[in-house]
């Protein structure tokens, strides 16, 4: 089962000081607990950078697993993977100790925390998914490893490894007929054959029909997430259901006192990772680098729900709807991060970083966030209401008319707005014909005075002076027509009116 | 005597007085008055901190002098007391916008020229051969003379001598003389004593016109919220008296408080259901405020009450079109266009048949619309703005860009072009003249937030340099 190692761990790159994990225990390595500036909402409560933790977000779990009000923190360490020999442990945290931990046996994907049984007091029991298996621990010792279900396997795939078993097939005949099915590509085959067409040489080949011919063939998926689902109330200790990601893209539903498949559903692809949410979007943030961990946080005493988003430039930011509330500065890259109870905290943050360090933060009492966010997202006024008149029952009706009608007043307006564009037409043409617009010519009438008159130049501004009297002793106002024309037409290529001032009356003092 | 009076009688309640010269004057009592107690500036603007109560001005255009737009025309609504003399120097005064020069001289006086043109042979009266001591002594003659001398002939210094001796004749008991002293000096612009004359005709006799009459001495010192509480002591004694709430209404609307204003129009529409000033002013209210169905059916009213103008069928057009009754629009312009008697109207109609032509993505229907508004008008500054615009979205810049020009200096009350001459401007490059333009933009409307937008991205580019 190597496939599974590479698969799950391609994308880590430990750089730890190259030394055994096991001898660097957390007791030991150096703590310092920080007090941080006044204005951060967070208080620092533990930071050791060398506590060599290798993990993700999805195998964190805060739990409470001796049922005695303290939650702890378990995780599952990865160890150093660059080592040839793999030293997967699952840890747990009582305080920023490890209490114990026992081995795994292969890389596990999620480590969830969930009840199985109504028994008082109330023991979580810890659910590992790894490779095809989930196992169960119970107060940390084995307690029932459920497999997934066996997957159909093609009828020709069966005979070719059938008669290797007797020996009556060429490597070569073998490697052709598999060869054809995994192209035909409808039914996947089996790890084993997948791995008996990778060999290269005869040789191998022979080698391995020899060794693995008298195995059982089976197909098998394997696990790429897991979830809790609470079966039948919504309190935090009430029984629970996992719900599995396969590999194969199906979502399988277990019911977890009797380990039964509830119920199982297809996706169209494999899931990588499982959470229950709506699915729309509503919002969407361009972030200042690349993301590498992502948490709800959810703080019940104060119902303060957000999410804390960890980027690649050590930064952590918290949002709360779409307004980012907090910056919280980190010294290294956190690669795995969990908010929830630990110790007798109520709001913590659990963070593993690149390098193996484990941060844990402390979310302040007195904290509040405000959505006084101007940076990032749309301004707080995009949410304001606007200010509708309310509707009137005038306006339903003429609504339901236009429903009703809607044909018959499309057709009337068009054909209303052909006769006026027909009837703006013509009174333009007859403006533009008697010149009477204030705004002249077309363009071909600018040249043309140009070509004519060759002291203007196009472009420059004459301007004209002349002198209005009165005419009248009457105090009325009248108007002034300027008309411009060219030399040898009388109509005119522009006019304008001036609307002349009421004159004033002569003032006998 | 008395039929030439009546050809010339105008109701001196309605009667604007107000010139450029007022701007001088120093009546008003504050120079700085306190928010909502004077009509001059602050509240009166769109501008003020507190923020009027109506819609904004880039919802509900404005008038030459900065209030927005009411729902009918009335002598004073083209003309306020507001503004500067520098701003209103620089207003265009055309015929029909900007106020005379002088105070109580070009109207006044048109009305008095126009009895003498009628009479070629000369004046039906020598005033100045008149006796008037003889005439005072004798009611009977003394009133006809008086409102020969005070409507027809116009000379407001021998009517005022003449009511002067007859108010000494009947020793200041008779309200008739008091109200006709008052109305002298009112028009000569002698506001207290005008004042003193009214109060002590409404000791002896409380009458709707006097109350009218004072609210107006009170609104021309700047006094609005005296005059409206002269009016309200006039409503509790006429209760029923649509003029004065009317009246109330009016002085609301100066002050730019659009919800008192409605009330007291609804109130007028209570005691007076034909009050054609109310109705139309309420379906303005109504149309500026998004509710165009509402205003259609009061400017429906309108014309069952035979209001027939092309200005009511440009409105209900325009109310069909934005509450979407599509199959009435065009008719109703085609209508306003064949009512239209002026010019004037007809290029209102075409720049509106060019909005909806606008709306309709019809350009090339709308530019026409536009050129022929500003054929009926040359000085349509709204036209020029949009034709600039669009010019300038056909990338027309040059030309888009001197309309933009045009419309500035033919409406220096009007933000839009100075803000759009500078958007345009901006996306050209010439952060100079855009900086200019969308200052003088912000000068005239203080909170537009896209000028205000550019604005701070001007600053901030020039404090970088």
């Amino acid at each position: 089962m190597r496939l599974n190692k590479e698969r799950g761990t391609s994308s880590k790159q430990s750089s730890q000081p190259d030394q055994p994990n096991s001898s660097v225990q957390p007791e030991n390595a150096e703590t310092k607990a920080t007090t941080t500036d006044s204005k951060s909402q967070w208080l620092s409560a533990h930071n050791d950078f060398v506590a060599g933790l290798n993990t993700v977000s999805s195998c964190m779990e805060l739990s409470d697993l001796w049922g005695d009000g303290s939650i702890n923190l378990i995780l599952a360490d990865y160890g150093n993977i660059l080592l040839p020999k793999l030293q997967v442990k699952l840890k747990v945290f009582k305080g920023f100790t490890v209490a114990k931990e026992s081995n795994l046996t292969d890389l596990p994907c999620a480590v969830v925390a969930c009840f199985m049984d109504n028994l008082q007091p109330r023991v979580p029991a810890l659910a590992v998914a790894s490779g095809s298996a989930v196992f169960v621990f119970k107060s940390l010792r084995p307690y029932y490893k459920f497999t997934l279900p066996q997957l159909e396997i093609h009828e020709v795939e069966k005979e070719v490894w059938a008669k290797a078993k007797e020996g009556n097939i060429d490597v070569r005949a073998m490697n052709g007929v598999l060869n054809e099915l995994n192209r035909s590509n409808t039914v996947p085959l089996t790890y084993k054959s997948l791995m008996f067409l990778r060999l290269a040489s005869r040789d191998e080949a022979l080698q391995f029909v020899e060794a693995f011919k008298n195995t059982e063939l089976k197909r098998q998926s394997s696990i790429t997430c897991m979830k809790k689902l609470n079966k039948t109330s919504a309190d935090e200790d009430a029984l629970s259901c996992l719900v599995v990601g396969t590999e194969d893209a199906k979502i399988y539903i277990i019911e977890s006192e009797a380990f039964t498949i509830l119920a199982t559903m297809k996706c169209p692809s494999p899931p990588a990772y499982l959470n229950v949410s709506g699915g729309k979007r509503y919002w969407k943030h361009s972030l200042p680098s690349i993301i590498t961990a992502m948490c709800l946080i959810d703080y019940r005493p104060k119902a303060f729900q957000a999410v804390a988003v960890a980027l690649g430039n050590n930064e952590i930011h918290l949002y709360k709807d779409k307004f980012l509330v907090d910056v919280i500065q980190v010294d290294d890259v956190v690669h795995a991060m969990r908010f929830g109870r630990f110790g007798r905290e109520d709001g913590t943050l659990i963070m593993i970083t690149k390098n193996g360090g484990l941060i844990v933060k402390i979310l302040k009492r007195t904290a509040t966030f405000e959505d006084t966010d101007v940076l990032h997202g749309p301004p707080k006024e995009q949410n304001m209401k606007i200010d509708v008149p309310k509707r009137t029952k005038l306006y339903v009706d003429q609504t339901l008319r236009e429903k009703e009608l809607a044909e018959t007043m499309y057709r009337v307006f068009q054909q209303d707005l052909i006769r006026l564009k027909f009837l703006a037409g013509k009174e333009f043409l007859k403006s533009i014909q008697s010149g009477l617009t204030p705004v002249a010519k077309t363009k071909t009438e600018t040249i043309r005075i140009n070509a004519e008159i060759p002291i203007l130049v196009n472009g420059m501004e004459y301007g004209f002076c002349t002198f209005v009297s009165c005419i009248t002793d009457k105090v009325i106002s009248d108007t002034v027509k300027v008309l411009v024309c060219r030399r040898d037409t009388n109509t005119p290529l522009l006019s304008a009116v001036i609307n002349m001032p009421v004159a004033e009356p002569i003032l006998n003092v | 005597m008395r039929a030439l009076t009546e050809q010339l009688y105008v109701d001196e309640v309605e009667a604007a007085d107000d010139g450029l010269a007022d701007l001088l004057d120093e009546n008003a009592f504050a120079n700085i008055p306190l928010p909502g107690t004077s009509m001059r500036q602050p509240t009166a603007n769109p501008n003020a901190t507190a923020g009027p109560t109506g819609p904004s001005p880039a919802m509900r255009p404005m008038t030459q002098s900065g209030r927005p737009i009411t729902g009918m025309i009335r002598l004073n609504t083209q003309s306020t007391q507001g503004k500067s003399v520098e701003n209103a120097l620089k207003t265009a005064r055309t015929s029909t916008a900007a106020r005379p020069v002088t105070t109580s001289t070009g109207r006044f006086m048109r009305l008095g020229t126009a009895s003498m043109l009628s009479s070629p042979d000369g004046p039906f009266i020598q005033v100045a051969r008149l006796n008037f001591q003889k005439y005072a002594k004798s009611q009977a003659l003394a009133r006809p003379l008086f409102e020969h001398l005070f409507y027809h002939v116009n000379d407001i210094g021998s009517a005022l001598q003449l009511a002067r001796l007859a108010n000494e004749a009947t020793e200041n008991k008779d309200w008739y003389w008091l109200v006709q002293l008052g109305k002298c000096y009112h028009r000569l612009g002698m506001f207290r004593d005008a004042e003193k004359n009214y109060l002590s005709a409404l000791d002896i006799q409380p009458m709707v016109d006097i109350y009218l009459y004072i609210s107006k001495v009170y609104t021309r010192l700047d006094q609005p919220l005296l005059a409206i509480s002269k009016l309200t002591d006039g409503l509790t004694k006429f209760p029923q008296e649509p003029f004065l709430v009317q009246a109330m209404a009016r002085i609301y609307e100066g002050l730019n408080d659009t919800i008192n204003c409605m009330n007291q129009y609804r109130h007028v529409l209570k005691l007076d259901n034909t009050n054609v000033e109310a109705i139309a002013c309420i379906a303005a209210n109504y149309f500026y405020t998004d509710q165009p169905e509402i205003s259609l059916k009061f400017y429906r009213r309108l014309l069952q009450i035979g209001c027939v103008n092309s200005a009511i069928f440009t409105n209900i057009g325009l109310c069909c079109f934005y509450s979407q009754q599509f199959d009435m629009v065009i008719a109703c312009f085609l209508k306003a266009l064949s009512c239209a008697n002026e010019d004037i109207e007809r290029s209102d109609i075409w720049f509106n048949i060019g909005e909806i032509a606008l709306y309709t993505t019809e350009v090339n229907l709308a530019i026409q619309c536009f050129r022929l508004a500003l054929v009926y008008n040359n000085d349509h500054a709204e036209a020029y703005n949009n034709l600039g615009l669009v010019e300038l979205q056909r990338n027309n810049t040059d030309i888009g860009r001197a309309y933009l020009q045009t419309a500035q200096s033919l409406a220096p009350h009007m933000f839009e072009p100075q803000y759009n001459y500078a958007k345009s401007m901006h996306q050209q490059g010439d952060l100079q003249s855009s900086f200019r333009a969308i200052k003088s933009s912000l000068e005239l409307y203080k909170n537009h937030a896209d000028s205000k937008q550019i604005f701070d991205e001007l600053t901030k580019m020039f404090a970088e340099l």
